[in-house]
């Protein structure tokens, strides 16, 4: 007969096991901050499994392995849990979106230097139009992943600071959220990963904190005209400092 | 052997050695726990690469009641790679699963068990199991399999599956004492 402790004890299981949906996986982790007894059976679990993981032999290490680490200590510190959903990219090259490691590192500077930097590239790339507004998409990692400069109520200028490899018969579309009511509108498509200016529709001037974010949809855009395909990164617009 | 729990703190203050000292002492095991997991060495790789960024911006929120410093570490890393074999990287990584035989898929998660000391009391309850049982917690701890794998790995239906991860995971608990 399965009894309460029983329920408890599997449950904990799983979850070590990661077994549980994601769903049931959050309702536990719940029930793991006020249920002293069942994060003791997490620990006892984890404690007694992880034997097996303390025994495995090591593998060879890359020599270039803690360069590339290194490389992204000075990266964003944890801002915390994104708003929405942001998928996790670059995990993998199997998966990746994200493949260049050396651009990963190098750009992925902390949020102040990208929102300087995109500032700059405005001031010594062509001179004026001055951004209104300068919004940094960050990934679901929390690096910085595009820079989205309005300039105009209809046009911005993307910078890319992922090296996003678009596959075939895919595109980036650039999204923002004038307003809750009207919902998200596009601004463009992206077929490379590569600084560009996009005319968007005629849109009332976009204001600070301004939803922006980049979605992975058809070549030839949603075919719904609302984001379809995975979000890779989103923020907010800023008012630049200049 | 170093001192995780040390090295953890020395992150939460910014020391760039802490970090180091631990990756030293760890990348290689923490490499091969990926290894069992996303069998592919480059994602492994790039698994314990992420871990240990994760482990520099979370080293201050590590609690020691919840458990070892050096469990911490190595459940990042799990974490990680069971994200990667469950979302957009699955297809390629499936099909490394299911090429494997039977055969193949069970000596490299009892190889894991052969690891442990001969005196390992984990090992002599795994032992005990039935095979049924031991195989369906080892391809899940070890193995990283969904319950949908495990059912096909050793052809039976999804809730068979289901029930005796369950029930291994309880007749474990129970010889454990």
């Amino acid at each position: 007969m399965s009894t309460d402790r029983d329920e408890r004890d599997a449950l904990a299981g799983l979850y070590v096991l990661g077994q549980l949906t994601e769903a049931e996986a959050r309702a536990f982790e719940a029930r793991l901050s006020e249920d002293q007894a069942a994060r003791a059976a997490v620990r006892t679990i984890r404690e007694r499994l992880g034997e097996i993981d303390d025994a495995a032999p090591a593998e060879p290490v890359p020599p270039a392995l803690w360069e590339r680490i290194e490389a992204r200590l000075g990266a964003a510190p944890d801002f915390g849990p994104l708003p929405g959903n942001v998928v996790q990219m670059g995990k993998g090259k199997a998966a990746g979106l994200l493949r260049n490691d050396f651009w990963r590192g190098a750009l992925a500077a902390c949020l102040a230097t990208v929102i300087t930097l995109g500032t700059l590239f405005s001031l010594i790339d062509r001179g004026p139009p001055q951004p209104r507004l300068v919004v940094v998409l960050l990934t679901a990692e929390a690096e910085p992943g595009m820079i989205v400069e309005a300039l105009g109520d209809r046009e911005v200028r993307v910078v890319p600071l992922e090296a996003f490899v678009i596959p075939e018969g895919k595109a980036i579309e650039l999204w923002t959220l004038p307003d809750p009511a009207t919902g998200p509108v596009s601004l463009g498509l992206l077929r490379e990963a590569a600084e560009k200016r996009l005319v968007g529709p005629r849109l009332p001037p976009p204001q600070p904190e301004q939803l922006y974010e980049i979605t992975l949809e058809p070549a030839t855009g949603s075919p719904t005209g609302r984001p379809t395909g995975p979000v890779l990164a989103k923020g907010y617009a800023r008012v630049p400092q200049i | 052997m170093i001192d995780h729990a040390a090295a953890i703190e020395g992150c939460a203050r910014g020391d760039r050695q802490s970090l180091k000292r631990l990756y030293e002492a760890e990348a290689g095991r923490l490499i091969a726990v990926a290894l069992r997991i996303v069998r592919r060495r480059d994602i492994a790789e790039e698994v314990v690469q992420e871990a240990f960024l994760q482990i520099w911006r979370k080293a201050g929120s590590y609690d020691p009641e919840l458990g070892s410093a050096r469990g911490w570490i190595t459940t990042i890393v799990r974490n990680r790679a069971l994200n990667v074999i469950r979302d957009g990287a699955r297809e390629d990584l499936v099909d490394a699963h299911e090429i494997a035989e039977l055969g193949e898929r069970t000596s490299g998660v009892e190889d894991a068990v052969a690891q442990l000391s001969t005196n390992s009391k984990l090992k002599r309850c795994l032992d005990e199991l039935d095979r049924a049982k031991r195989l369906c917690v080892l391809f899940s701890y070890v193995g990283g399999y969904s319950h949908g794998e495990i059912a096909g790995a050793l052809g039976v239906p999804i809730g068979t599956a289901k029930a005796w991860v369950r029930r291994g995971l309880l007749a474990l608990r129970d010889c454990m004492g």
